[in-house]
């Protein structure tokens, strides 16, 4: 659905996107990572047909980015959510819906229902015709939000749609992008926050100006190390270490207080039988879990090493 | 192009400026006070002097058209009001600096513009919608102030004359031609303004620069170099409409998504 060939920008002298290239399908939630600066905002852009390429391709369906005669088409398919609300605070939640509305000519009767399904969906119906100069940063937000998807695009570009916003709203605005994913749009997420690209995402693409990795999160999680096992215990002591440093299963291990992290190939096996050789050396067992890296650990482990 | 896209975008601009109390405000009374002060000052004066000496007008004899035909005092009040008519003109050239202020620069602070950008519509649809939003109530005002003036006028000379002075030729090339492309060099000086500066005060003094051309064409007549008349007034707007397609260039090379995203400060 959305195709880059070594897509590139520059701002002048500077490099905000490097060579990127990647293949987004239709119906997934594709999350966008990286530092301030890594040139996320500039893809976006580009993608949009706001900006144009310094180099290379990209394709939004069967359209050429950066073709004259593609861009209205493109702008007509894609719904963008800018790192800034910019609502025209003068006017009416209802009215800044109703002028996009109309932008993308649609017909009345759909943009007024679009405007009441979104607005009803996002919990804001009621304050339709408040002045949006006077709603919350979290309300302009998710005004901007249904803005972006009033008249039902196939692809939807969100810049950080959560970011400011309080816990609940942001879980609320989680929900309604896994909402959208049900009703089969593409959707290009930014965001620094990476628990919840964790838990949004199908994939997830990490750049720092050039991309670095793009994988589901699980896969990015465990292309990093190996799975480990924690065995906390109440008295960790030499015989106990002696007998683990014994087993063939255990590839190696590290122990932080009472807490033993083991190595272990295949923990589904091994484990059983690693567990009650510690029980035999006296090892009185408070909890046993599996050590998963989180996205935070292998964002930051990439990151540093680009 | 569409034009029904440009004018979706104006109908959002007036509704902004509808409910915009300060430029509402201007927009009433500026157009208003120009119209009752300039004829009262002006014709007002003429009037104060009885007994004019011709001797005295020997300078701006010249400068009237039909000037022979005429009593003292209709000369006076002939060559006067020719320069409020040039006066008046500061209306549509300013109107603008004060509206464009708000919906270009306003439009840039408040981040609404790529959203805006992100639509299907093209940059001269936007642009046009903008201007547009901008033009129409600046001539508003403008007609509506000038009828202000005109009663006015002849209410102050029909004693003196004993027909209405105005409409005369002078006003109607004034109003349909020179006024409308004053307003249009406002509007577009806005637009290169708007891309570089970042504080609506800023923009509205620099804009109101766009009155200097009228200040020196004043001087020009006061120093009796430059005759207003009918053929001068025709070529004066002819030489704005020229700088009118000047500016309409620039300010569409400006005025491009790229640049508007990248590039305006
Ligand atoms: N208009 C511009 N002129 C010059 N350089 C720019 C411009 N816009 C962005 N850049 C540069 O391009 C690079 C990428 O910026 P971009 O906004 O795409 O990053 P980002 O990933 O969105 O960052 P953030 O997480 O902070 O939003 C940065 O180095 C930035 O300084
Ligand atoms: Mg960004």
């Amino acid at each position: 659905m959305i195709v880059t060939e070594g897509l590139t920008r520059h701002y002048g002298e500077i490099v905000a996107v490097d060579n990127l290239t990647m293949k987004i399908k239709s119906g997934e939630i594709f999350g966008f990572l990286g530092p301030n600066g890594a040139g996320k905002t500039t893809t976006v852009r580009v993608l949009c047909c706001l900006i144009s390429i310094t180099a290379g391709n990209a394709f939004i369906g069967d359209y050429q980015v950066g073709k004259p005669e593609d861009s209205l088409k493109i702008r007509k398919m894609v719904g963008l959510l800018p790192e800034n609300a910019g609502l025209y605070e003068r006017l009416s939640a209802y009215r800044n819906l109703d002028f996009y509305g109309k932008l993308y000519e649609m017909p009345e009767t759909r943009r007024k229902e679009n405007i009441e399904h979104f607005l009803r969906m996002l919990g804001l119906w009621e304050r339709k015709d408040q002045i949006a100069g006077t709603f919350s940063k979290g309300m302009k937000q998710k005004i901007a939000l249904a803005r972006a998807l009033i008249h039902d695009p196939e692809i939807i570009f969100l810049d950080e749609p959560t970011a400011g916003l309080d816990p609940e709203a942001a879980q609320m605005v989680r929900n309604f992008i896994l909402e959208l994913k049900k009703e089969k749009r593409t959707i290009f997420l930014n965001t620094h926050n990476l628990d919840e690209a964790d838990k949004i995402c199908d994939r997830i693409g990490l750049i720092k100006t050039k991309l670095i990795r793009i994988a589901s999160p699980e896969d990015l999680k465990k292309g990093l190390w190996s799975r480990k096992t924690a065995i906390q215990l109440h008295n960790l002591n030499d015989t106990i270490l002696k007998t683990v440093k014994q087993l063939d299963s255990v590839k190696s291990f590290q122990t932080m207080d009472n807490k033993l992290i083991l190595e272990v190939d295949d923990p589904e096996k091994e484990n059983p039988s690693i567990i009650e050789a510690i029980i035999k050396a006296g090892g009185k067992i408070v909890f046993v879990t599996e050590v998963r890296p989180s996205l935070e650990d292998v964002y930051l482990k990439l990151i540093k090493e680009a | 192009m569409k034009f029904s896209k440009a004018w979706i975008i104006a109908m959002k601009d007036f509704e902004e400026i509808k409910k915009n109390k300060y430029i509402m405000t201007t927009l009433i009374l500026m157009p208003l006070l120009f119209a009752i002060i300039y004829p009262i000052v002006f014709i007002g004066s003429a009037l104060a002097v009885e007994n004019t000496d011709t001797s005295d007008l020997e300078a701006i004899t010249g400068m009237v058209p039909n000037a022979e035909t005429m009593t003292p005092q209709q000369i006076l009040i002939t060559y006067l009001a020719n320069l409020m008519l040039i006066l008046f003109s500061m209306v549509p050239g300013i109107i603008p600096t004060f509206i464009a202020s708000y919906s270009f620069v306003g439009e840039k602070l408040n981040k609404s513009m790529e959203p805006l950008l992100a639509t299907p519509t093209t940059d001269t649809e936007v642009l046009l919608g903008k201007s547009l939003a901008v033009f129409l109530p600046t001539m508003l005002v403008t007609y509506m102030s000038s009828c202000v003036l005109v009663v006015l006028v002849d209410w102050l000379t029909f004693p003196i004359f004993n027909r209405l002075f105005f409409p005369n030729i002078e006003l109607l090339i004034v109003l349909f031609l020179f006024a409308p492309a004053i307003s249009i060099m406002s509007i577009e000086l806005n637009v290169l303004v708007s891309s570089k500066v970042n504080d609506l005060r800023a923009a509205q003094q620099i804009g109101g620069l766009v009155v200097l051309p009228l200040v020196i064409i004043l001087i020009a007549s006061l120093l009796n170099i430059f005759s207003i008349n009918p053929i001068s007034l025709l070529l004066l707007s002819a030489l704005i409409i020229l700088l009118d397609v000047g500016l309409l260039y620039l300010s569409k090379s400006i005025f491009q998504r790229e640049e508007i995203l990248t590039r305006w400060k």
